[in-house]
């Protein structure tokens, strides 16, 4: 029975879409009411199955019957076709696979009907157990509530929301990963952050956790595999789609108890072939494959270690989600807990979003909402895209603060990136022509300030009905949604005026359809009008919508201004449309909204970046970025090119249609700010094109593998994020090197900080700038600047000085520079100055040892830089002071002596040498005399001084092995010493 | 077991006396260095003289005897002085083989070489140490009075010393005559 009620409830989901607001009386069918009502009569229904889709129908007929309207019944099969262009050739259109599709969690409690949810209550709100509601995590937020992830039993939803302690119930959609494949990319350079150093020593994420909640991981991906050990990297997965008794987090941690959902896998059950999670989608293996891949990975020939990624010997946790936000925080405090008890900090990468507003698959929502609606209608129900829900400014009571709070949990060394979306369409919009439809953009944003005077902004309908994309044949009716958020609590008037002149008008207070009366064409359409919400007690701002579409007397057909009849299409007239918006009373600063929004056969179908009414006048192309992206305790991602083809495993090179300039922002990047003019986002990193593990659960086609067959190309904003949690990986890394775990300052100041600003980052202002945040991630900046050393130093004891001689090599000694990270060193030795007329150079200027001949008496300045391979360091200055110098004793000579009394042998070397005949105008006072161990390159030692006459000195007393290499050197009375002669035996 | 050895020697000798009666004798030889290295170092040889003192077990004589040795020569390499001495103590016997005008006779002696070497070389350490060493000796023996004899002896020195690394035998061949008489 509860299977029925069930199915029930999902038919209901695609039945609730397809029933037009009522013209008079929309106050009357608020959807939870509905919802509730068919829970509550669900025992006249008789559904399981793929039986649903009859009943779909049946709802469709009866709806469409009762609405005098002439439905067709859905094609079942086209309806199929169509979501296979958004899930995936696999997907089979079936009751259960519809359900999902709708947001119905797969599994019950107690035989129950349960739906993932996010509760805000007062309190701990234990209370919810005593509704059947099994809770999962309980994350406390900084404005007086807390927020319960939980399954919740639909049953129980009325009787929940109409507790007091209740704030909100949100039936959780389900997120989306921030994938772009299809988006044009371009550029020429295969130019990606990890190839800026290959961080032979320095920076790999070790001692590091990344984490990841996305759609799973090829766990057997050698990418994943520590080629040492021959083990696996991946330290834990927690696949929240497949419950095992017993084997869930909260069976393993009892820091977890109310994980009891999913089955977790070890290190040891995968290095054990025990793990059956899959990654049947491959986006969280290309996600993790970027952020924390070695490149271990390889096939067709090719060597390895040619796709790394940023962090190649971080530990990895993935959380292979079901999507619903409740799950995805959830995932979050896993990867967090799961690392703290490892000892380590973590960095969870997020590439997934809502996108800029629904898409297919989603749920719905119900807003338990102070206001006007309170004494009436206590829920209700969003059967609208979430998108007009979101403030968009970090403020809302259920999506950003349970996110913030687990981040708030864990503390410094914790930290969430997020990608920012693939929204944008930041070359398209130029181009408002208006003759070349459609235009594949995202969905569009205006601003505006009331207290400057009525605000006017124009789009044009696009005729749907004219063109082939998508096929017609999918749609069922098309609307163009606004939605507005006004700062304060303003009066406002909205005049809508069609292309034919008929004008609409709504204003505060004002829940209304105002429809164009059946009469001669030409018709415009009708709008709908909610201008009737108070202000939000989160942000003090105020929410409206108003929705253009079709005219509810259409079974009439306008086109060309003719009307056909009968037909099933609907859409508000083609042409430009104004809108004026005015305050009646106060009036500030607004934000609105707009994207197309269609639906075909049930299934509502707002492409989040396709939209084909473009705003043309007043037209503000920011503020994209608008789910908890948003929050300043997250790292939000832009995306920028780096690369316009790959070398693809058919052996060919693809490429995409279009191409904007290499190295500027990606077309797909959703644009920030905040809608309260916060920075966002963050940074930008490279996001197209970009070659990562290709998991091997995945249907792939060849041109989308890369030439090696065990990497593939994939681009979006999911792409970019990864790169900086790999980053942030990196940057702990160093921080943990000195002994200390950053804060999320910290983080973001290095990312910041860091960041490289081009001409294609200033191009669009700032930086910080909505596109590139502060410009676009430069690990390299991990690498500090290396130190240069120059010394020189006596050729005979290694002592520093500063003495040369004319007419002799002095070396230049740099060996003493260094990297604080242990990078490779390059030398660049110059001679910033030398005595009037002298032409010395300074000869193996590029090497650590260089080389200088002074060819006159003086001073000479010499300068060295080394060089890290990023950085030059300061210079370092070496002072040399150039003598003539005395010349060496003449024909010194060594002779090895073995003296013996028949029973002890000692053994003796002579040395001898002359007075040297150049120094007659010196007056030597004694000869010095060095020696070193034969064949060393140390320092020599002073073992004799012997006085001027002396022309001979034996070293005594040598075993049998003792060899040694002698100078002498005369000195004069004065004490400057001639440089040596040099002998041995 | 050679100190032993001499140590029985050393006490059968009074033993000697009481049977015997005593005789002593006196020599001046020349010793060479046997050895060649040594003879480089310190030349051919040098002479020695001997004193001894005896008695009669039946026909075999036994004689305790010393003497004095030294050699200095220069080192090979740095020709620095060196010296090599020595002071035997040894038990000798001999058995004369016939009666008459001249008396052959054959011997063997066995004691310790109390040596030095002494450098001026600064790179050569002085040393003191004792040797082992026999020496096989055959000689004639001249009666000239009653109680009194004169002789003529030819003997080789064994005696290894080991100061330092090197093994070397300081001894050498010796041509002595010499002068004996019975108390």
């Amino acid at each position: 029975m509860r299977t029925k009620v069930l199915l029930a409830l999902g038919v209901f989901l695609v039945a609730a879409f397809l029933v037009p607001t009522p013209k008079k009386t929309p106050k009357a069918t608020p959807a939870l009411r509905a919802l509730l009502a068919l829970y509550h009569n669900a025992g006249t229904w008789t559904l399981n199955g793929d039986q649903v889709l009859k009943v779909a129908e049946r709802i469709v007929k009866k709806r469409a019957r009762r609405a005098h309207r002439r439905m067709k019944a859905p094609n079942w099969k086209k309806l199929e076709k169509a979501l296979r262009k958004v899930y995936g050739k696999s997907f089979r259109l079936t009751g259960d696979s519809l359900l999902k599709l709708v947001g119905k969690r797969d599994y019950t409690i107690g035989g129950s009907d349960v739906y993932a949810a996010l509760i805000a209550v007062n309190g701990d709100g234990d209370f919810l157990k005593s509704y059947g509601v099994k809770i999962h995590g309980r994350y406390a937020t900084d404005k007086g509530f807390t927020l319960i992830t939980a399954d919740m039993p639909i049953s129980s939803a009325e009787k929940i929301l109409r507790d007091d302690r209740v704030r909100r119930v949100i039936v959780t959609q389900r997120m989306i990963p921030t994938l772009n494949k299809s988006v044009p990319a371009t550029g020429a350079a295969k130019i990606r952050l990890r190839q800026y150093g290959d961080f032979p020593k320095g920076y790999t994420g070790e001692g590091v956790v990344i984490g990841d909640v996305d759609t799973g991981i090829d766990w057997s991906h050698e990418d994943f595999i520590d080629p040492g050990t021959g083990k696996t990297r991946i330290k834990y997965i927690w696949d929240q789609t497949i419950d095992t008794p017993g084997q869930t987090p909260a069976d393993s941690d009892p820091d977890l108890p109310s994980f009891n959902y999913g089955t977790e896998w070890t290190a040891d059950d995968i290095d054990n072939g025990l793990c059956t999670e899959t990654d049947d989608d491959a986006h969280g293996t290309h996600v993790m494959g970027i952020a924390a891949g070695n490149g271990y990975a390889t096939g067709n020939g090719y060597h390895r270690w040619r796709y790394i990624g940023m962090a190649p010997k971080a530990d990895i946790i993935m959380v292979k989600t079901d999507w619903y936000i409740s799950s995805i925080v959830d995932g979050i405090k896993y990867i967090f807990e799961k690392a703290k008890d490892m000892g380590k900090p973590a960095v969870v990468n997020l590439s997934l979003g809502y996108g800029f507003f629904m898409e297919p698959g989603g749920g719905f929502g119900i807003c338990h909402y102070p206001g006007p609606y309170d004494s009436n209608y206590p829920y209700y129900s969003g059967l609208y895209p979430y998108g007009y829900f979101f403030p968009a400014d970090g403020t809302d009571d259920w999506l950003t603060p349970s996110v913030e709070s687990v981040i708030d949990e864990y503390g410094p060394g914790y930290f969430v990136v997020k990608a920012a979306g693939n929204d944008g369409h930041w070359n398209t919009y130029t181009d408002r022509s208006g003759g070349d439809y459609p235009y594949t953009v995202g969905a569009e944003h205006a601003q505006g300030d009331l207290s400057q005077g009525p605000f006017t902004l124009k789009w044009t309908q696009y005729d749907y009905m004219n063109h082939p994309y998508p096929p017609s044949s999918w749609l069922w009716y098309w609307e163009t949604h606004f939605a507005f958020w006004f700062e304060g609590n303003p009066s406002v008037r909205i005049t809508v005026t069609g292309p034919n002149g008929t004008t609409y008008v709504g204003q505060s207070g004002d829940y209304n359809w105002v429809w164009q009366p059946y009469g001669p064409p030409p018709y415009d359409g009708d709008v709908a009008f909610d201008l009737s919400y108070g202000p939000a007690y989160f942000n003090g701002d105020t929410f409206g919508w108003l929705d253009v579409t079709y005219s509810y007397n259409a079974w009439y057909y306008y086109y060309n201004n003719y009307m056909y009849l009968p037909y099933y299409y609907y859409q508000p007239h083609p042409g430009e449309w104004t809108m004026k918006v005015e305050a009646v009373s106060g009036g500030g600063p607004f934000d609105v909204y707009q994207h197309d929004y269609l639906m075909y056969y049930g299934i509502p179908y707002a492409v989040s970046y396709v939209t084909y009414s473009p705003i043309t006048y007043n037209y503000d192309y920011s503020k994209y970025i608008i789910d908890f992206g948003v929050s300043d305790k997250l790292i939000t991602v832009g995306s920028w090119n780096t690369k316009w083809y790959w070398l693809a495993s058919d052996n060919n090179y693809y490429t995409y249609m279009t191409q904007p300039w290499i190295g500027t922002i990606s077309e797909f990047s959703s644009p920030g700010p905040t809608r309260d003019g916060r920075q966002k986002p963050d940074i930008a990193a490279p996001g197209e094109i970009i070659i990562s593990s290709a998991s091997s659960n995945a249907v792939w086609s060849p041109s989308d593998l890369a030439e090696d067959g065990v990497h593939a190309q994939m681009s979006g904003t999911s792409m970019a994020a990864p790169h900086v949690t790999g980053a942030v990986a990196l940057i702990i890394q160093k921080y943990l090197k000195k002994g200390r775990v950053p804060n999320l300052n910290q983080i973001k100041g290095k990312i910041e900080g860091w960041a490289r600003v081009d001409l294609h980052v200033r191009g669009y202002g700032g930086p910080p700038n909505k596109g590139f945040g502060y410009g676009k991630l430069d690990v390299v900046y991990l690498k500090e600047k290396p130190v240069a050393v120059a010394q020189h130093e006596t050729e005979l004891t290694k002592v520093k000085t500063s003495v040369i001689f004319v007419g002799h090599k002095a070396l230049l000694d740099g060996s003493a520079s260094y990297d604080p990270d242990e990078f490779p060193l390059t030398y660049s030795w110059t001679l910033e100055s030398k005595p009037a007329g002298s032409s010395a150079v300074i000869d193996k200027a590029d090497q650590e040892v260089a080389e200088l001949t002074p060819d006159v008496p003086g001073t000479y300045k010499v300068k060295l830089v080394v060089n890290n391979g990023v950085w030059d360091s300061d210079p370092a200055y070496l002072t040399l002071e150039a003598r003539v110098p005395i010349n060496p004793p003449a024909n010194f000579k060594v002779e090895r002596i073995e003296n013996t009394n028949g029973f002890q042998t000692e053994y003796v070397n002579k040395l001898t040498w002359e007075a040297n005949p150049e120094n007659s105008d010196v007056k030597v006072a004694k000869y010095r005399i060095y020696r070193r161990v034969k064949g060393s390159a140390g320092a020599m030692e002073l073992i004799a001084e012997v006085s001027a006459g002396t022309y001979q000195y034996l070293d005594r007393g040598l075993g049998a092995n003792d060899y040694y290499e002698y100078a002498i050197t005369a000195v004069d009375e004065d004490g400057n010493e001639s440089l040596p002669a040099y002998g041995s035996n | 077991m050679r100190k032993l050895l001499v140590i029985m020697l050393f006490l059968a000798l009074p033993a000697g006396i009481f049977a015997g009666g005593l005789f002593g004798e006196l020599s001046l030889g020349y010793r060479t260095q046997g050895d060649s290295t040594l003879r480089d170092v310190y030349g051919g040889g040098a002479l020695q003289p001997t004193l001894g003192i005896g008695t009669h077990l039946g026909k075999i004589h036994l004689v305790l005897t010393t003497g004095y040795f030294t050699n200095s020569g220069k080192t090979l390499g740095l020709e620095e002085k060196t010296t090599l001495s020595y002071i035997p103590l040894f038990v000798k016997a001999f058995y004369p083989l016939a009666k008459g005008n001249l008396h052959p006779y054959v011997g063997l002696g066995a004691g310790f070489l109390f040596y030095k070497v002494k450098n001026e070389s600064e790179g050569l350490e002085d040393v003191s140490k004792s040797a082992f060493g026999f020496e096989p000796e055959v000689g004639v023996c001249k009666p000239i009075a009653q109680g009194r004899a004169a002789f003529l002896s030819l003997s080789y020195l064994f005696a290894n010393a080991k100061p330092f690394e090197t093994t070397r035998n300081i001894g050498g061949l010796k041509v002595a005559v010499g002068f004996r008489a019975r108390f």
